[in-house]
């Protein structure tokens, strides 16, 4: 038996499996919400955890602000919407840039759901306005990171992710870029443009936790 | 030459939002593949249970499709096969490990029949690994980049398990 015939034969076993086999009758409701207990607070906690964090961190930068008026701080960045932009859902890349403008404000906006894969359903859980200069920074990294990813495709992501709204000097907003956390890189996209970050960079994983970022780097203000 | 894959999202949001019938109609397609994968990875028994499973993790993480990284038959086998891990492991830890089901007797002059038999019986006594591989690389009908990248493992690795198993497969159908 030659290796061709083998691979033939498999062919046909193939198809005659998938031919021979009932299909499993399966619908979703909009609603379907019926998570067990057990894992609802598994996805609860993190969640909460996420939101208590960003909170501490936004409050601390408000503190920041308020105590250096001279700064050039994010007391003109942009406003977070109450519900995601649908443009986080990545639908390809252009190999363009993220932002093609120097970025002037920038606001990192967390968002949580347990709803099904519908970016309209998750809701606003903390924003956190970022400085100048960690603007640029993170502007900066998101530009040149890779334009392909090698996450695994069992790797599904968490269901929190974070948007970054941003505007230019002359207040031209920019697509919004959704950051989602995956197995070995964070997607950034703005629906038209994917970048893949891997998350074991140091640099890149402050892109992954912001709250992480400015509590170990903290703005300078000059 | 493979075939173009039913329900790949022409026209259809894939990716984007969508609703459940739209979701409904796009996993359709691929819902025998799905089976048949999963009853050669925990058997016939628990497989319905696995591709229920599987189907409406892949409808809460949505949004995390990325057509950009492979076709949507290749996520959701991807998808399939980390669900049947997840359900040998749960059988491992409650000490219900399973045995896959008996195959029916050979008819006697159907070599087709007796052929396929001889497979699936190879097929499940392959390691594990090599049984993923198997399955997703031939019932998903994908290449051996789409299969590494569905298994998580390098290209490398999937045409050595592909030869292991193809080899075992070879010995087998000659003793026929």
């Amino acid at each position: 038996m030659s290796d061709d015939d083998v691979e033939t034969a498999m062919r046909t076993w193939a198809r005659h499996s998938i031919t021979a086999t009932s299909a499993p009758t399966f619908t979703v409701a909009e609603t379907d919400h019926d998570l067990p207990a057990p894992r609802r607070r598994r996805l609860l906690l993190p969640a909460l955890a996420a939101a208590v964090v960003l909170l501490i961190v936004a409050a601390g930068l408000a503190l920041r602000q308020v105590t250096d008026r001279n700064a050039s701080t994010a007391t003109d960045a942009p406003h977070c919407p109450t519900r995601p932009p649908t443009s986080h859902l990545p639908t390809g890349t252009d190999g363009g840039l993220l932002f093609a403008r120097p970025v002037a404000a920038m606001a990192a906006c967390s968002y949580a759901t347990l709803s099904p894969g519908t970016s309209g359903q998750a809701s606003l859980i903390a924003s956190v306005p970022l400085d100048h200069p960690l603007a640029t920074r993170l502007a900066h990294q998101l530009n040149t990171a890779a334009t392909t990813g090698n996450d695994p495709l069992n790797c599904l992501h968490e269901l929190n992710f974070s948007v970054l709204v941003a505007q230019d000097d002359h207040g031209n907003a920019f697509s919004p870029i959704t950051l989602t956390p995956g197995c070995r890189e964070i997607t950034a996209t703005n629906g038209t443009t994917t970048r893949y970050l891997p998350v074991d960079d140091p640099a890149v994983h402050a892109v992954d936790n912001l709250a992480a970022t400015i509590l170990q780097h903290p703005p300078t203000h000059t | 030459m493979r075939a173009a894959e039913p329900g790949s999202g022409v026209g259809v949001p894939v990716g984007g939002p969508v609703t459940g019938r739209d979701f409904d109609a796009l996993v359709a397609p691929h819902a025998a593949v799905l089976m048949a994968i999963a009853a050669r990875l925990v058997g016939f028994d628990d497989a319905a249970d696995v591709v229920q499973e599987a189907l409406l993790r892949s409808w809460r993480r949505w949004s995390t499709f990325d057509p950009a990284k492979g076709t949507l038959r290749a996520w959701l086998a991807a998808i399939t096969v980390d669900r049947a891990r997840r359900h040998r492991r749960r059988l491992a830890r409650a000490n219900l490990r399973r045995t896959l089901t008996d195959l029916p007797d050979v008819p006697v002059g159907d070599s087709d029949h007796a052929r396929r038999l001889v497979i699936e019986a190879v097929v499940r006594s392959l390691p594990r690994r090599q049984r993923e591989v198997i399955v997703v690389f031939y019932l998903a009908d994908l290449s051996v980049e789409q299969t590494a990248r569905a298994l998580g493992l390098r290209p490398g690795s999937v045409k050595a398990h592909l030869a292991a198993a193809r080899a075992r497969l070879k010995t087998a159908l000659e003793d026929l």
